[in-house]
């Protein structure tokens, strides 16, 4: 559907898209996932047109759209803060984009009101924009968004603006939306949390480049690097150097190996370590251990029954399956 | 938005709207420029625009000096067809420029030798009149005032804050004035026209900007708020001022030797004037005897024209000077703008 | 499409800059030219006409010293006023503070004809004093004095003032005072400890302010000073129209220019550090509860209401009281054209003319305005060349009206350009002075627009006439209607280019006014009161359009 190829931005000597290459299928959500400056607003402006970029090519449903003027590349693109058009009603916003093509005052009239069904906002349509919540404002952008049938729709971190309970409830409800109308989309997020609910794949950007893209869980638990690794959360880098588990290391030219804090249990006998810090948090138990030469672990006990002191001695089980290489730098 | 856009629709129309008014207010008939105290006797001016056709606009720019400013400033392109009012303290000034078409007048002949010079190719002499000091008689009586008969005179402390004149630069009788004491007083010596003046100023004498100003604001038998009892004018403004019961005129000139200066007034076609053959009606029309036996109770001025005859109230309160003052045009031309000058950084420091 | 869209906009840029440099910058730059070689050769007889003579001199010294006192009464007289506009509530506190914006739209000629008609010979309050007191001469005599000038700047610049001042000040710390209190000062030093030095920047903001207007100062001393009083716009005035004397009078205007353009660049220094300054505990205005402090207020309240008020009233009384009885019978005489008037039309024609010329610098100030806000907010073409022009556009308001005038007068005679004895030259010379105060009103409003809003019509398909057309003309109109009705307003009373370059067959109100005062007899000034007081109102209704419409924060003043 979208595919793009070796994609460079730059502004002067400052390069801000250093070789993007992605492929898109119907119908998938992709996430862009990373810190802000890693690229991805940039992304989504070069592919709505917004942004020329210096180099690469960008094929949408099998056609080149590189040049063309951003009105004509039939994209839809939800701003960061909406970009709602404050002197427009609700219905006025949405139906912005459908006027530019040729539907008369009746299929306009019908498609706001069937978009406003879908966002949940039936009845707002003379609304005017500054009398919405946030929540609110968010739908009716998405609705506008959708509104002239998009080939392909990007969200640049639609939620980032609203606070986190309602970030949790929205992000699935956007998710089942954007299914529903059967769309392709790029959503742009530094939340991993939100990531992992809407997207298909997720792309993880750093400097301008992406670093790894795959499915939600192939990503968590096969990252690709370090970077990632520290992105994700997970902590548990150990070197190849490392004694202790030097035999359960696959072979692998890998320097740093990634132990995942699912593949680490406790075990009556086995590698030896101290218990540095327990967090108890409701399901589950945070254990950091401490492996002689091997540095501080992470992982996490589900039994409630176990407790745990600092200072205590245990014995780790590791799974070799959750030892995962890490790319060299 | 339907409202803004309506509403930018009907502002492009009153602009369009606007240009044509004013675009099409360009004179379709003979216009006339003119200073502020022109006057015509509406049935003379009748008469020349049945006999001819011709429709005049009279357009009064303001000062003498001022209309021709701006007859120089806008030479080619001229606000009017003709320009009346010209005198000779400034007529160097415009044919230097060039701003007349060059006209005789077959009428011509008609007028007193006196006021003939080689300037009547392009200008032609209307009228005349003496720049003296007018004073309001019934004041010197009540104070028992002597009437000055000499410029000198008027610097004694008796005549202190009495006299108005006029600022040379802003008015033709002040320049004729100015001339008139230049001329008295000379530029070199112990005692030159710059001293002369310092001693008026001392002397509390006003400045006013116009004749119309110090004649109608400051001179006591102009105005009923003035206080000055002299002012500079002409020798042949006092029938203005004659009382019909009493049958007395309130103010009288002073025509001493050395106290005037006789301003010759001249009309001229504009070079760039589409009327040229309506302006040469106009200027014949100007030395006929309608309207030279118009001009004395009009403007209070003399007609340049042979054997007139003056009206029986001119005749008799007008006052021709014997000597008046007379300068050579070519020193007028050569040192006008130094005198004004000079006359300006001493008078109204 | 897209192409003429592109080059479209590049000349979108070329208009003003074309409309700036043929109408501005040449003929200033002839000024330069004739300044120093009138008649082709290069030539400082004009600078040295004015560095070896007293007279010049002395129009230079009397220009500065009528500047110096008028701003320093001006502030005298604003800083009580301004200390109860930040410590008081009272009715009608806001509207009064509103009134900064009216100088700018008062005709010079309309505030001379009030002042008058309330203190001239002739004026309402001579009139009274002489039937109660029975007497011969009018007792106030202040025409053609400097004190009659001192008074007109002092009105024109105490609102304008006194905004500044009272808009500093109400962002200071209340807890100084109050520190300084608790420590024990006493009322004088708290004056000139703590109050004077803390609002320094906004009180020499304003002063300089006042001295840049009173500097130039035109219509108000050539009315009210009589010739003995001649300030270098007036000398500018005299030596082109009286004397011809170009050469004098450009060099003149050059060493205006300079200095206002010294003291624009010190003004914009002073504007920028005065922005810094906002605080959390700022003073509360709040009702004045003792007897003093009520009288206290009260006096404040009462000079700005005679000083701003009482010169209007009398101009709209002295109209339409005649010998002793209210009459129409001076706006009745506007419409006839009699013959041996000095008019060349009847005034009611003036009237038309003025609106036509308003109408049409409405559009063109308008135009350009607004393009160069896009120039200079970068919205038109992506570069930087925005913050070049920005100090560019109050180029002409820093040069004076007069000088405008004589550049045009000198430059523009000439084909292709022959417009010295067009009418065209009168909008011209309105847009100029009024093009940088629409494009002050659009810039800000156009600054808030955030990018996003232009970018996302673009993505939903929008072609840039369309976004232009539905999203951003929507969001500036409110500033476009303030920057609208502040040109109109302008145009209307603009005196001292107009004096200049109008005909007299096309003569405007202010003209109209001007040339009715010069005369004797009371029918041309009651003339001249009743033409005053229409085109009073005209430009009250547009001060009060704009204030409807300005948002605060709208306009960078």
């Amino acid at each position: 559907m979208l595919e793009l190829k070796n994609v460079h931005l730059s502004y002067g000597p400052n390069e801000v898209l250093k070789g993007i290459s992605l492929n898109i299928g119907q119908g998938e959500i992709i996430c862009l996932l990373g810190q802000s400056g890693s690229g991805k607003t940039s992304l989504l402006r070069v592919i709505a047109g917004l942004e020329q970029e210096t180099q690469g090519s960008i094929v949408l449903a099998g056609e080149r759209i590189n040049g063309l003027k951003p009105q004509q590349r039939h994209v839809g693109l939800m701003f960061q803060d909406y970009a709602l058009f404050p002197h427009m009603s609700v219905a006025e916003n949405i139906a912005f984009g459908l006027r530019s093509g040729k539907m008369d005052a009746q299929q306009v009239r019908q498609r706001v009101d069937e978009l406003l069904h879908l966002v949940r906002l039936d009845g707002y349509q003379d609304r005017p924009i500054d009398q919405l919540s946030g929540g609110e404002q968010q739908r009716v952008a998405l609705a506008r968004s959708l509104a002239p049938r998009p080939r392909l729709l990007m969200l640049d971190e639609p939620l980032g603006s609203l606070d986190a309970s309602l970030r949790e409830t929205l992000v699935k409800e956007v998710h089942d939306i954007i299914k529903l109308a059967g769309l392709t989309a790029i959503y742009v997020t530094h939340d991993q949390q939100e990531a992992f609910v809407i997207a298909d794949r997720i792309a993880i950007m750093q400097h301008g480049q992406i670093e790894q893209i795959a499915t939600p869980q192939e990503l968590y638990y096969r990252p690709h690097s370090r970077f990632v690794v520290e992105f994700l959360g997970l902590h548990n880098v150990v070197s190849a150097d490392c004694e202790a588990i030097r035999e359960l290391l696959p072979d692998d030219t890998a320097r740093e190996f990634l132990i995942h804090p699912k593949g680490i249990s406790l075990a009556d006998e086995g590698l030896n370590a101290v218990v540095t810090e327990v967090i108890f948090s409701g399901d589950r138990t945070a254990v950091t251990v401490e492996v002689p030469l091997c540095g501080s672990w992470r992982f996490f006990v589900y039994d409630p029954l176990i407790r745990l002191d600092v200072g205590q001695q245990v014995y780790l089980h590791i799974d070799h399956e959750f030892i995962i290489p890490l790319a060299n730098k | 938005m339907k409202a803004l856009s309506r509403l930018l629709l009907v502002f492009v129309f009153l602009v369009c709207v606007s240009s044509l008014i004013i675009a099409q207010d360009e004179p379709i008939t003979l216009t006339v420029l003119t200073h502020d105290s022109f006057n015509v006797s509406e049935d003379v001016l009748a008469a020349f625009q049945e006999e001819t056709g011709i429709e005049v606009e009279i357009l009064r720019g303001g000062d003498a000096g001022q209309i021709v400013n701006q007859s120089v400033l806008t030479a080619g392109n001229p606000l009017a067809d003709v320009l009346y009012g010209i005198d000779n303290t400034f007529l160097s000034r415009a044919l230097g420029a060039g701003i007349f078409l060059p006209y005789e007048s077959s009428l011509l002949g008609t007028v007193d030798s006196r006021f003939l010079s080689e300037a009547v190719d392009y200008v032609t002499p209307i009228d005349y009149g003496d720049v003296c000091i007018n004073y309001d008689v019934a004041y010197f009586e009540e104070n028992e005032l002597a009437v000055p008969q000499s410029l000198a005179e008027l610097t004694a402390p008796e005549y202190e804050g009495l006299l108005v004149a006029q600022n040379p630069a802003t008015s033709s009788p002040g320049l004729a004035f100015l001339v008139a004491t230049v001329s008295e007083f000379g530029e070199d010596g112990d005692y030159t026209y710059l001293d002369y003046w310092s001693d008026l100023v001392s002397n509390d004498t006003l400045i006013a900007d116009s004749w119309s100003d110090a004649y109608f604001t400051y001179f006591t038998a102009g105005s009923e708020d003035g206080t000055y009892p002299m002012v500079v004018s002409y020798a042949s403004s006092p029938p203005f001022t004659v009382d019909e019961e009493t049958e007395t005129a309130s103010t009288e000139s002073i025509v001493a030797d050395g106290m005037c200066f006789r301003q010759i007034e001249y009309v001229g076609i504009l070079a760039g004037t589409e009327k040229v053959q309506a302006a040469e009606q106009f200027v014949d029309f100007m030395l006929s005897e309608a309207f030279q036996a118009d001009l004395p109770l009009q403007m209070y001025v003399f007609p340049v024209v042979e054997d007139i005859e003056l009206p029986e109230l001119f005749a008799e309160y007008a006052q021709i000077p014997e000597n008046p003052v007379v300068v050579d045009p070519a020193l007028i031309e050569e040192n006008r703008e130094n005198w004004i000058q000079s006359w300006t950084e001493t008078v109204l420091r | 499409m897209n192409n003429i869209w592109r080059w479209g906009r590049y000349g979108l840029v070329v208009l003003p800059l074309l409309f700036f440099g043929l109408f501005y910058l040449y003929p200033v730059a002839t000024i330069f030219d004739y300044s120093f070689r009138a008649d082709g050769v290069f030539d400082l007889s004009g600078f040295a006409s004015i560095a070896t003579s007293a007279y010049y001199r002395d129009t230079l010294v009397f220009t500065v010293f009528q500047a110096t006192l008028s701003t320093f009464f001006t502030i005298l007289l604003v800083l009580p006023g301004a200390y109860v506009f930040v410590h008081y509530k009272f009715p009608g506190r806001s509207l009064l503070l509103s009134m900064s914006t009216l100088p700018f739209v008062l005709p010079t000629v309309v505030v001379a004809t009030a002042f008058l008609a309330l203190i001239g010979p002739r004026g309402l309050l001579n009139t009274a004093l002489m039937d109660l007191f029975n007497l011969e001469a009018p007792p106030i005599q202040l025409t053609h004095t400097l004190t009659l000038i001192l008074i007109v700047h002092v009105f024109y610049n105490y609102s304008v003032a006194l905004r500044i001042i009272v808009a500093y000040w109400s962002g200071l710390s209340s807890r100084i005072e109050d520190a300084a209190a608790v420590l024990g000062a006493n009322r004088w030093q708290m004056w000139w400890r703590i109050r004077l030095p803390l609002l320094r920047p906004a009180i020499v903001a304003a002063a300089l302010l006042v001295f840049i207007f009173t500097f130039t100062s035109f219509g108000v001393v050539l009315i009210l000073g009589g010739i003995r009083f001649a300030t270098l716009e007036v000398q500018i005035y005299y030596q082109t129209i009286n004397l011809l004397n170009l050469p004098t009078a450009a060099a003149l205007s050059l060493i205006q220019i300079l200095i206002m353009l010294l003291a624009m660049l010190y003004y914009a220094r002073l504007q920028r550090q005065m922005s810094s300054s906002q605080t959390v505990v700022p003073i509360r205005p709040k009702s004045a509860s003792t007897w003093q402090q009520r009288l206290f207020v009260g006096g404040n309240l009462f000079v700005v209401i005679v000083l701003l008020l009482m010169p209007l009233l009398a101009l709209i009384v002295r109209s339409l009281w005649i010998d002793g009885q209210f009459s129409l019978e001076y706006y009745t005489l506007l419409g006839e054209n009699v013959r041996n008037s000095v008019l060349f039309v009847p005034p009611m024609k003036a009237i038309a003319n003025s609106i036509a010329f308003g109408l049409m610098t409405t559009f063109i100030a308008v135009v350009m305005g607004t393009l160069l806000a896009y120039l200079v907010g970068d919205r038109l073409v992506n570069t930087r060349v925005g913050r070049f022009i920005d100090p560019l556009i109050m180029l002409p308001l820093a040069t004076s009206a007069v000088t405008l005038g004589l550049g045009f007068i000198l430059a523009l005679d000439e084909p292709p350009l022959n417009l010295r004895t067009s009418w065209v030259l009168i909008p011209i010379a309105h847009s100029l002075v009024a093009t940088p105060f629409v494009a002050r009103s659009v810039l800000p409003a156009l600054r808030q627009i955030p990018p996003s809003l232009p970018e996302a019509a673009q993505v939903l398909g929008a072609t840039p006439f369309r976004i232009w057309r539905r999203i951003e003309l929507p969001l500036i109109s409110r500033s476009l209607i303030v920057g609208a009705t502040f040109a109109f307003a302008i145009s209307l009373g603009e005196f001292g280019a107009s004096v200049f370059v109008a005909r007299p067959d096309t003569p405007t109100m202010p003209l109209v006014i001007y040339r009715l005062l010069g005369q004797p007899g009371t029918e041309n000034y009651g003339q001249a009161l009743a033409m005053s007081v229409l085109l009073l109102l005209v430009c009250l209704g547009s001060f009060l359009l704009i204030e409807r419409f300005r948002e605060a924060g709208v306009g960078e003043f």
